[in-house]
């Protein structure tokens, strides 16, 4: 698991506003604090690049996540053949 | 020159979905080929029977959230010029429905110098022919090879009204009835474990493995990611000040907008610079969940 993007800490809200016991969210490597992550072939995000202008996420996940799949099931595909 | 051939498609469960999205621009973006065509189904009626060169990289765009334009998602475009209108939390009118459109990725012709060509495209970035579809039947789904299950981003409550649903469905128990009616749910849960996959928002929630503050009973989930998430992990969303903040935690955030990175500056950016995204992280997060990792 490639964990690709944590909510920054200067934006999270005042600690008054969080829940109670979410004070370790500003623990940067909380687990909790990610948002972003890769796990295989599989991408994760828990917010909404597509309804930006920032098409990191698309690319990236068109890049380093599908087309590297097909690369390697027609390399082995060739292998078998 | 022969080009690899990938058909990009749009999973759309939703019934009577109405469509707006920046599918079309940000994949532009994406693959800016000279020979980009781009077929917008409002010019297109939906069909598709155009003479493309064999060498054009072709995106077919058939998800478009609904955009409604008045006064207020004007104003709010002058004041945030990067957003698209009408994605403002302010005016949630904006049932775009969550409709799951999600972008399927098929090679559809592999036979031929398939492999050399794909090789030479990695070198090259990106010479492929993209489409872009919506998959409302496990038939459309069983012709792609990759996935995104997009999420919705506003609360349900603030949707159009839909006639069979409870306003009281989040995105992901939405996501997961209307996947189980269309007889898409196992079908889902096989591509999972195959093919590549984006889950965003709702769309992660559904693909994870265990979810707490689910709904009474539980909801179906296509698993894949071997996380636990927290559906409204900082607080509902509607109404409440926290909610508000987190909310506009990537958006119209001042604070966030005064920052120098704003979202102009990221263009250009490499998708191998991952360590940028945590500088840089911008995008909308409707409906903020905190994740529990299980490992």
């Amino acid at each position: 698991m490639q964990v690709i993007a944590r909510v920054p800490v200067e934006v999270l809200p005042d600690a008054q506003h969080l829940a109670p016991g979410s004070q370790d969210l500003f623990d940067p490597l909380n687990p909790r604090t990610i948002v972003a992550f890769r796990q295989g072939n599989h991408l994760f995000t828990s917010f909404h690049p597509e309804l930006t202008r920032d098409d990191r996420f698309h690319a990236y996940f068109v890049q380093e996540c599908v087309l590297p799949s097909f690369a390697t099931s027609l390399s082995s595909t060739s292998v078998t053949h | 020159m022969a080009t690899a051939r990938y058909s990009v498609h749009t999973l759309e469960i939703f019934p009577r979905s109405l469509f707006i999205t920046r599918t079309t621009q940000i994949l532009a973006q994406c693959f800016p080929q000279k020979n980009l065509v781009f077929f917008s189904p409002l010019q297109m009626g939906g069909s598709y029977a155009v003479a493309v060169p064999a060498c054009a990289t072709v995106i077919r765009v058939r998800s478009f959230f609904h955009f409604v334009p008045d006064k207020t998602n004007r104003a709010d475009e002058r004041t945030h010029p990067g957003w698209i209108q009408g994605h403002s939390h302010r005016y949630p009118w904006c049932g775009f429905i969550h409709l799951l459109p999600s972008y399927l990725i098929s090679p559809k012709a592999l036979q031929g110098a398939f492999i050399e060509h794909h090789s030479m495209l990695q070198k090259l970035s990106l010479q492929v022919e993209i489409s872009v579809n919506l998959v409302r039947s496990v038939q459309d789904l069983l012709t792609c090879d990759a996935l995104i299950i997009p999420g919705g981003g506003m609360p349900f409550t603030s949707c159009r009204p839909l006639p069979i649903f409870s306003s009281r469905l989040s995105e992901s128990t939405t996501i997961a009835l209307l996947a189980k009616l269309s007889g898409l749910l196992d079908p889902l849960r096989e591509f999972l474990r195959t093919k590549p996959v984006w889950g965003s928002c709702a769309g992660a929630v559904l693909m994870s493995r265990n979810v707490t503050n689910a709904k009474k009973g539980g909801q179906d989930l296509l698993g894949g990611f071997s996380v636990t998430t927290a559906r409204n992990g900082w607080g509902s969303q509607v109404g409440d000040r926290f909610g508000f903040t987190a909310l506009s935690l990537f958006t119209i955030n001042r604070s966030f907008r005064s920052n120098p990175l704003r979202p102009r500056s990221l263009y250009g950016f490499s998708p191998n610079r991952t360590d940028r995204f945590k500088e840089c992280l911008f995008a909308l997060q409707y409906r903020p969940h905190l994740f529990y990792l299980d490992t």
